[in-house]
């Protein structure tokens, strides 16, 4: 069963799309909550005085 | 359009090695780690590998611009967004892939309950719409013009390359049906490319 190139494929619109949907996942990123980053560990410091 | 979190699970066997997007598995995970940390670089390159296939998958399955942009759109912000909740032992590719076909095969079901089967598409498509991004638009109206049955299976195979088993599962039919119904798009296909 062969298969045409689909990877020739390329969909009316696509360009437009492609730039607003990476824009919105940018903002998406962005919105993020900082706490559910894998951010390094950022426990208070066994230096910090107080 | 479903965009809970339980509803963007992990639906599918780990594939095979080979480069999903244009990434290889580790350049992948490396781009899924660089993500989770906030880095717009590591999301471009996700995005840019595996964005383009989910619209077209969209596109051919809804056969509608808007709404393909809106379902490619949504699906990758629903995998930014529950990026915490990924097993980063799995590919990202396959993930995000399955969130769209879901969702690309639920609107088309709410659009033929609708009667809401867009008959311009394909008139659109056939009067080849001038686009420098066409490379092939005779392969896009075929697909495009396959019965639905046909297009979704063939588009969820060859597109978003999922298994068979993944897409039984995905459209509700057997596996038998989905070969079946490859095949017979794929012949349909192979006539019409070679006209």
């Amino acid at each position: 069963m062969s298969a045409p190139p689909f990877d020739r494929v390329r969909a009316p619109g696509e360009e437009e799309a492609r730039r607003r949907a990476l824009a919105v996942a940018r903002a998406a990123l962005a919105e993020r909550p900082a706490v559910a980053r894998s951010a390094p560990d950022v426990r208070p410091s066994p230096w910090r005085s107080g | 359009m479903d965009a809970r979190p339980e509803a963007i699970r992990w639906a599918g066997p780990v594939r095979g090695t080979r480069p999903a997007g244009g990434l290889t598995p580790r350049a992948e995970r490396a781009a899924v780690r660089g993500a989770l940390r906030g880095d717009v670089g590591a999301l471009d390159t996700l995005f840019a590998a595996h964005w383009p296939a989910a619209y077209r998958a969209a596109y051919l399955i809804i056969r509608d611009a808007h709404a393909a942009e809106d379902i490619a759109q949504e699906g990758f912000v629903a995998a930014v967004r529950a990026l915490d909740r990924f097993d980063r032992s799995r590919p990202f590719g396959p993930w995000l892939r399955t969130i769209v076909a879901r969702r690309a095969i639920d609107a088309a079901r709410a659009r033929a309950l609708r009667r809401e089967v867009e008959a311009t598409a394909l008139e659109h498509l056939d009067a080849g719409e001038p686009s420098p991004l066409a490379p092939d638009a005779d392969l896009l109206a075929a697909i495009a013009a396959l019965p639905e049955d046909q297009r979704i299976v063939v588009v969820l195979r060859h597109l978003l390359e999922l298994t068979p088993a993944e897409i039984a599962a995905l459209v509700g039919v057997p596996r038998g049906t989905v070969n079946s119904r490859l095949r017979r798009g794929l012949d349909t296909l192979s006539r019409e490319v070679q006209r």
